[in-house]
């Protein structure tokens, strides 16, 4: 276990190498002069001038790498090109947001989709089946930000229970009463998928022999469902956890931008939009390494579960 | 456990229906949303100045200013000036005893010297700079009397530079003790104002400034919230969250409905027009311009894009600005359809075939949507349009090099007739005129009229400048847009003309 632990933590550097080196390339490749974008026609010759120097776009884009690389490695991410804000502060800032965001989304995910799915799986066939199935279809084909509007639309607007905007100005109840209405957009998606999952892999656990063999001595179903079954039918599940994280984060950015969220989606959309390199890099490097981290847990929680991967 | 679990959950449903209830109920404090999020609070370092603009003038004052809900210039911080002969040297009596926010002391001279130095010093590459192109020094007289001394007489000094931004004066000793870095996220001004924080979530919220010198604000805190997204900023306003803000075309009749808000349309301070790149074969023939001129009718636009709500554009200049001279658009109704496809003829186009030009546009969806109806206009004619969508900065390129025969853009933001009238100039021929036209009595004319300090003169050369842009046929006036300020009922708000809100003359009903 433990020699399979530290192969995956020393993949992450290479991985991370690589992302750099993307986003270096398309902060190259991308077409125009980033003062002009920034500025339209009051950019001045001196003012582009000025700005590439601060992106470093006047070097070959091999020093400026080596150069950025030398700085990351160093603990310093750059400062935003228009205030005096550290990127790392900014991003550190707003991090927890997105944590939170991301975190409460997959439990409710995980908690009302493993709900259904074992619901599902014991009603097999029958009329409940059917019914969960649809919603399980309907809300794993849902989009983010069409769940979020509908949130807003229903909870807001309509019952206006939930704020409209915003994380709350402080104060856990704030907060909490802030998250409940983008955590729920944002778990939509994946409560469909991992019900659907949850059913189907519970029905194949059910069907094994084991199981059967369990039946034969009598024990009773709930017991057989629960302390066997399940045991085995959740590793899937715990699998598609750590990709489902990544997947939030992604998803996490449409939830933030329209429930004005704070957080790193919306941090490095904004930085996009204004060409605001150095936080675009630090922005994407932080959700790499977040994606990262998140699937290396999943990995080796599974392998906890699963003793020969642990052992390959 | 199951009971137990029911119970929870009702008493959290009771809490978070009370704590919202809780939340509204708060009156002196209004929150505004705004476009975009501001990327510093320092005057000389703005740079689109757009989104910034309701907070910077909550928080800064100026020599002058517009008067509230115009755009006649009025003493800010003067009480008075005059004019030198020659109009290079003009000279400013402050008023007295005016204090900064925070103790930072009396607004002097020297701190107006200060703020105007920075941004025509190149070294520190203000943005702005392009404001005060022809100042060459401010001289400090005494503690209360300021000149600017200019290099040539500035006509637009007094119309955009000093009322706007680039105007704004800002207190010399915070700027020195805090370094420029520190200053752009605390600002110190004189305004009704002052700076409290700068949110995690670019949230900027000021509150009132005790020692204000002119009409108290009657909130005691503003809340400036950033919120991109359109619907975001329709839901909060209908929630009650948002006091004040925007909503989209398409929902402005369902809003004017809502009892509980207030919405209307004011004309945006800028143009859109669809522009001929009139050195591109073949739109280098007048005569293809003139006929494309005919068959192009904005007023579907209007219709079909601005939902009815925008007023057609007549010219670059908004009808209430300095030199306004409509240019009437022509229209297939004018004519019979033999004189337009005799125009295409004479291009070398019988029947408009075999005519293929290339758009450039926007990717968004309002500017697609423009696109397509003027491509299917052009098709009437037989004349294909091959629409080609570009992000920002492939279509920057695309402009400074010349690369369509047809493009569509939105300029303006400021109230001077001279800087809107400049994108037609020679000199930004390959840079920002994207017509790449150029005539040299449009030049002559726009060099007399920045040094005509005489309104009613300058006025007439720009009329007859719209008039050598009219004949020259290198493009369709659509319109000015539209801006849709909605706000809270129970509030009574003075705007600015596009429709911007002056947040310290907001109050309760």
């Amino acid at each position: 276990m433990l020699i399979y632990t530290v192969k995956r933590l020393l993949l992450i550097v290479p991985t991370l190498l690589a992302v750099l080196l993307l986003l270096f390339s398309l902060s190259y490749l991308l077409p125009g002069q980033p003062a002009e974008i920034i500025l339209g026609p009051r950019a001045s010759d001196q003012m582009i001038r000025d700005i590439n120097e601060e992106l470093g776009l006047d070097k070959p884009w091999y020093i400026s790498f080596y150069l950025y690389l030398k700085q990351i490695i160093s603990g310093d991410f750059g400062t935003s090109i228009f205030r005096d804000v550290s990127v790392l502060n900014a991003v550190l800032s707003v991090l927890p947001y997105t944590l939170i965001l991301t975190l409460t989304g997959m439990a409710i995910a995980v908690i009302i989709g493993i709900t259904i799915g074992l619901l599902a799986a014991n009603y097999e066939s029958t009329f409940w089946d059917g019914l969960l199935g649809i919603f399980s279809f309907v809300f794993a084909s849902t989009p983010t930000y069409v769940a979020a509007v509908l949130i807003l639309l229903f909870f807001s607007i309509r019952l206006n229970i939930l704020p409209v905007m915003g994380a709350g100005d402080g104060g856990l109840i704030d907060g909490i009463h802030h998250l409940i209405g983008p955590a729920l957009a944002l778990s939509v998606g994946w409560t469909g998928y991992i019900a659907r999952l949850t059913r189907s892999s519970m029905l194949e656990t059910i069907n094994e022999d084991y199981i059967n063999t369990s039946r034969s001595f009598g024990l009773p179903k709930s017991f057989i469902y629960y302390r066997y079954a399940l045991k085995k039918a959740v590793k899937p599940i715990v699998a598609v956890i750590g990709l489902g994280i990544g997947r939030l984060l992604g998803g996490a950015l449409f939830v933030e931008v329209i429930f004005n969220r704070p957080g790193l989606g919306r941090l490095t959309v904004d930085a996009i939009f204004e060409r605001d390199l150095p936080m675009v890099r630090g922005g994407v490097l932080i959700a790499a390494f977040l994606f990262i981290v998140a699937n290396l847990l999943a990995d080796l929680s599974y392998a906890y579960l699963d003793p020969r991967i642990r052992n390959k | 456990m199951n009971k137990k679990f029911i119970v929870f959950i009702g008493v959290m449903i009771f809490v978070l229906a009370f704590s919202s209830s809780v939340s509204i109920a708060q009156n002196e404090m209004i929150k505004v949303a705004l476009d975009g999020k501001a990327q510093t609070l320092d005057p000389a370092f703005l740079q689109r100045s757009i989104s910034e603009w309701p907070i910077m003038n909550s928080i800064f004052s100026g020599l002058v200013k517009y008067k509230p809900g115009s755009y006649e210039v009025v003493g800010d911080l003067a009480n008075d000036w005059e004019l030198s002969d020659d109009n290079k040297t003009i000279t400013f009596y402050l008023k007295e005893n005016i204090q900064f926010h925070n103790g930072y002391g009396e607004v002097t001279a020297e701190d107006v010297k200060f703020s105007f130095e920075r941004i025509i010093d190149p070294e520190k590459g203000s943005p702005e700079a392009e404001s005060f192109s022809k100042l060459k020094e401010v001289k400090v007289v005494d503690h209360y009397t300021v000149q600017l001394i200019l290099e040539e007489p500035m006509a637009r000094l007094f119309t955009s530079t000093l009322p706007y931004n680039a105007g704004l004066i800002v207190s010399k000793k915070a700027v020195e003790e805090m370094g420029r870095e520190t200053f752009a996220s605390n600002p110190i001004g004189s305004g009704p104002y002052k700076f409290k924080s700068w949110g995690v979530n670019n949230n900027i919220k000021v509150s009132k400034f005790d020692g204000y010198f002119g009409q108290e604000a009657f909130i005691e805190e503003v809340e400036f919230i950033p919120m991109a997204d359109q619907m975001s900023q329709e839901l909060a306003l209908r929630s009650g969250e948002v006091d004040f803000g925007q909503v989209s075309l398409e929902n402005y009749e369902s809003i004017k409905q809502n009892e509980s808000l207030n919405t209307e349309t004011y004309p945006d301070l800028a143009f859109q027009w669809i522009g001929f790149n009139v050195q591109k074969s073949p739109m280098d023939n007048p005569k293809l311009r003139e006929a494309l001129r005919y068959i192009i009718d904005p007023e579907e636009i209007i219709i079909g894009v601005f939902a009815d709500q925008a007023e057609l554009a007549y010219s670059w200049l908004l009808p209430d600005m300095l030199g306004y001279k409509k240019s009437p658009h022509k229209n297939l109704g004018d004519v019979d359809r033999e004189y337009v496809l005799n125009l295409l003829e004479e291009a070398g186009y019988p029947n408009g075939e075999g005519l293929n030009l290339k758009y450039v546009t926007d990717a968004n969806q309002e500017r697609r949507t423009i696109a397509t109806i003027v491509q299917a206009q052009l098709a009437e004619f037989n004349i294909n349009v091959d629409i080609e969508t570009m992000e920002i900065g492939p279509k920057i390129e695309a402009w400074h090099n010349g690369e369509y025969h047809i493009t569509y853009a939105r300029f303006g933001n400021t109230v001077d007739p001279g800087y809107n009238s400049q994108w037609f100039l020679t000199r930004q021929v390959g840079n920002w005129n994207l017509m790449h036209w150029s005539n040299e009595d449009y030049d002559r004319l726009w060099d007399k009229a920045e040094q005509t300090m005489d309104n009613q003169e300058r006025a007439k050369l720009y009329q007859q400048m719209q008039d050598i842009v009219d004949k020259a046929n290198i493009g369709v006036w659509v319109t000015h847009g539209v801006k849709t300020p909605t706000w809270n009922n129970n509030l009574e708000v003075t705007l600015t003309p596009d429709g911007g809100i002056l947040s310290w003359l907001v109050k309760y009903k």
